[in-house]
């Protein structure tokens, strides 16, 4: 059993708070992002667990056991780095068998596991090679192969995907999510993407500023913001925001953006707090282009400043009485720049924070 | 299509050829000091301090002259029957018949050609049939050889091999003491966070820079009191002092230029600091740590203050001193056997760069971690 516990965790540099009051729950077998904005701790917190950062204070725990003021190789960890790190006078096969051979694990063992890895992984050609004969993706595989030899109880990920270009970064998401399927480690991976963090996690966890925001599954996250800053960061491309106040209208409420646009909301309830200044925010894949009623949506004349056509849709950025805000739709044929045009807001899919703490109304 | 091929290889073939003729004047320059090292010790004296020859390259005749270098071989005062017995004069030296290493080697009379005992080089004599040569008579003369290879025998009759034994005794011993002290001085100072991690770092380069014609008069006391003096062990305990501190700090730079990364990936790997130190980081630190011993090397190889203070004896002499103490006298520099030397001292040096070549190379290329 590989679980990981955090209870309190805590990093301090001198006066400076790395990481403040973790406690995070990972189960056994479970793919956990941890995601966030640089210099928001996931990397430390990701060190600390490694034991390659000593722990401030609190606990942490895998499966169970108190690994907290344990030598990194008692941790029963493996990790794979940024910079792949690795050993440039082995060869892809020595990389591979480097743990094992320490741990005094059977030559025929060995053997058996790195072949098994190198299949899994493509490397059969190249065992024999050293890590500068490779090419980027060929290393950041023999990276990834050298942690999952040693089948520890918990892996590590520390952006592995960054150096990569796109294409293999996107070929080498899936191909993690599959060996995590293969093999029965617990997998903890860091990462600045939150679409890495979407698509490959079973949770994520994502932090600013030294603490967990929020902790959820992909779509936890995406449908249920705990805050504003989760809300901006979940999602691509971003969240539109509105400074707005909170108003009654037609015996419901809504908000009031500009001091002009009022967008009803469909929760009466927020009628009783009218006169709280909230920030007002909407997706721009739920907000539509075109002309016609939407049943739920509201109506916002707007003004177009730019389309970026992707192909099925485009990102039209547009501009209202209250701001400017960006729009994913589909309906984008014969739009132009400085075109007028009706966007629809579904406000069912609408998010109203507070103006103060930002956390989620 | 084809043009463009030959364009290419045209471009290309532009581009060695100015990249050798730039680097042309760099290797001449590098090389003129071996070039002139070497012909020097080629040279007949003669030829050597003859002024008017062309000094680039070997000279067969007197620049003044014309004729070409010669030895008169004179019929000695001392004439007895039987082999004519002669003695060679030049300048100061006389060589003659009747040494021991000169045996009376002529026992003929008439117009002849006989082997010299010098250099084994053919002379002429001429003595008419029947007729006595009179006393300070040139019966000949003999040619020089130009190039000789006089002064490389010359070394032989010296305890040159001896001080090159105590040099390249000297010179491991250094190397290695310097290793096991600097390796790891240099991976704490880079890598452990420790107080007064820098400032000792610092410390250890000023050390460096103390020159030791100001220390070889307080370290001749520690030599004196630890009773090695005029012994190979002065040099080997004396020399680290600034192998030492010079190998710390050029390691510490190659030390600082492994990836941190890669040393905490073998911690999770399983291994200790020590096996870190040993299995990851030293071979990945190889080429630098091949430099500091070729430094360490070529310091104590050269070195002549420390070995001319400290030692007195001749057959516990450095190269370097040996050298100078053997080959000049007084204002009289033997050019000839002095360059034999540097030819031959500088070969150990030589073969040692040779053969760690590769490992600079392949150091300098192992950019294996991104």
């Amino acid at each position: 059993m590989a679980d990981v516990t955090f209870e309190k965790v805590e990093k301090r540099f001198g006066e400076v708070y790395a990481v403040r009051g973790v406690d995070l729950a990972i189960r056994d077998r479970e793919f956990v992002v941890l995601v966030g904005p640089s210099g928001c701790g996931k990397t430390t917190t990701l060190r600390m667990l490694a034991g390659l950062e000593d722990v401030t204070a609190g606990d942490i725990r895998i499966g169970g056991r108190s690994v907290t003021h344990l030598a990194p190789r008692d941790r029963d960890i493996a990790m794979v780095f940024q910079s792949y790190a690795l050993y440039p006078h082995m060869t892809v096969e020595k990389n591979l068998s480097f743990s094992l051979r320490l741990r005094g694990v059977p030559k025929a063992e060995i053997d058996r596991r790195v072949q098994d890895v190198a299949k899994i992984l493509g490397l059969g050609e190249h065992l024999q090679r050293k890590p500068r004969q490779l090419s980027g993706g060929q290393r950041q595989r023999v990276a990834v192969g050298a942690a999952l030899c040693r089948q520890a109880g918990v892996l590590l990920f520390d952006e592995p995907l960054s150096n990569l270009d796109a294409k293999l970064r996107v070929h080498m998401r899936t191909e993690l999510k599959r060996l995590h399927h293969s093999f029965k480690s617990t997998m903890i991976y860091v990462t600045h993407d939150q679409v890495e963090a979407m698509t490959m996690g079973d949770r994520i966890v994502l932090m600013n500023h030294g603490v967990i925001c929020q902790v959820g599954t992909p779509l936890e996250l995406y449908e249920r913001p705990a805050t504003r800053f989760v809300a901006g960061f979940i999602g691509s491309p971003p969240m539109n925001f509105f400074e707005a106040r909170l108003v009654a209208a037609d015996g419901g409420a809504a908000v009031e953006l500009g001091g002009e646009l009022r967008l009803p909301l469909p929760r009466p309830e927020l009628a009783a707090q009218a006169g709280r200044p909230v920030v007002f925010g909407i997706r721009p894949e739920h907000i539509v282009l075109g002309e016609g009623a939407r049943p739920g949506a509201v109506r916002v004349p707007a003004v177009v400043d730019e389309v970026e056509p992707l192909g099925h849709d485009a990102i039209v950025t547009a501009r209202c009485g209250a701001g400017v805000f960006q729009v994913q739709s589909e309906h984008y044929a014969g739009v132009k720049r400085l075109d007028q045009v009706d966007a629809w807001f579904r406000m069912e899919r609408a998010f109203v924070f507070d103006g103060e703490n930002e956390c989620a109304i | 299509m084809t043009g463009s091929a030959w364009g290419v290889r045209w471009r290309r073939l532009r581009f060695l050829l100015a990249s050798y003729v730039g680097l042309a004047p760099f290797l001449a320059f590098a090389l003129f000091p071996f070039y002139w090292m070497l012909i020097t010790s080629l040279k007949a004296d003669a030829n050597l301090y003859d002024l008017r020859s062309n000094p680039f390259w070997f000279s067969r005749v007197d620049g003044a002259t014309g004729q070409p270098y010669h030895k008169d071989i004179i019929v000695p005062a001392s004439l007895t029957a039987g082999p004519i017995r002669w003695e060679i004069r030049t300048g100061a030296a006389t060589t003659r018949s009747d040494s021991a290493v000169n045996p009376p080697a002529i026992a003929w009379i008439g117009d002849q050609k006989v082997l010299s005992p010098v250099d084994g080089t053919l002379a002429e004599i001429r003595v008419p049939t029947g007729q006595v040569a009179h006393p300070n008579e040139v019966i000949g003369v003999i040619h020089v050889p130009n190039p000789t290879l006089t002064h490389y025998r010359y070394l032989a009759t010296t305890p040159f091999a001896r001080w090159m034994q105590v040099s390249l005794v000297t010179g491991a011993a250094v190397v290695l003491i310097t290793l096991v002290l600097a390796v790891p001085a240099a991976y704490g100072l880079a890598r452990l966070e420790f107080p007064g991690n820098r400032g000792i770092g610092i410390a250890i380069f000023l050390t460096y820079l103390i020159p030791p014609t100001i220390l070889f008069i307080p370290f001749s006391q520690f030599v004196g009191a630890l009773r090695v003096d005029n012994t190979i062990w002065s040099l080997i305990l004396s020399y680290p002092t600034f192998t030492v501190p010079f190998c710390t700090w050029l390691l510490m730079g190659f030390f600082r230029a492994v990836p941190k990364e890669l040393e905490e990936r073998a911690l999770l790997d399983g291994a200790t600091r020590l096996q870190t130190l040993r299995m990851v980081v030293i071979p990945v630190v190889m080429s630098g740590i091949l430099t500091a011993a070729i430094f360490a090397f070529t310091l104590s190889f050269q070195e002549y203050v420390y070995a001319l203070t400290f030692i007195s004896s001749t057959v516990n002499r450095t190269l370097p001193v040996g050298i100078t103490v053997d080959m000049v006298r007084g204002d009289v520099y033997f050019w000839g056997p002095l360059m034999a030397s540097a030819v031959v001292g500088s070969v150990p040096v030589v073969i040692l760069y040779a053969l760690s070549l590769d490992w600079f190379i392949s150091g300098m290329t192992t950019g294996a971690v991104k």
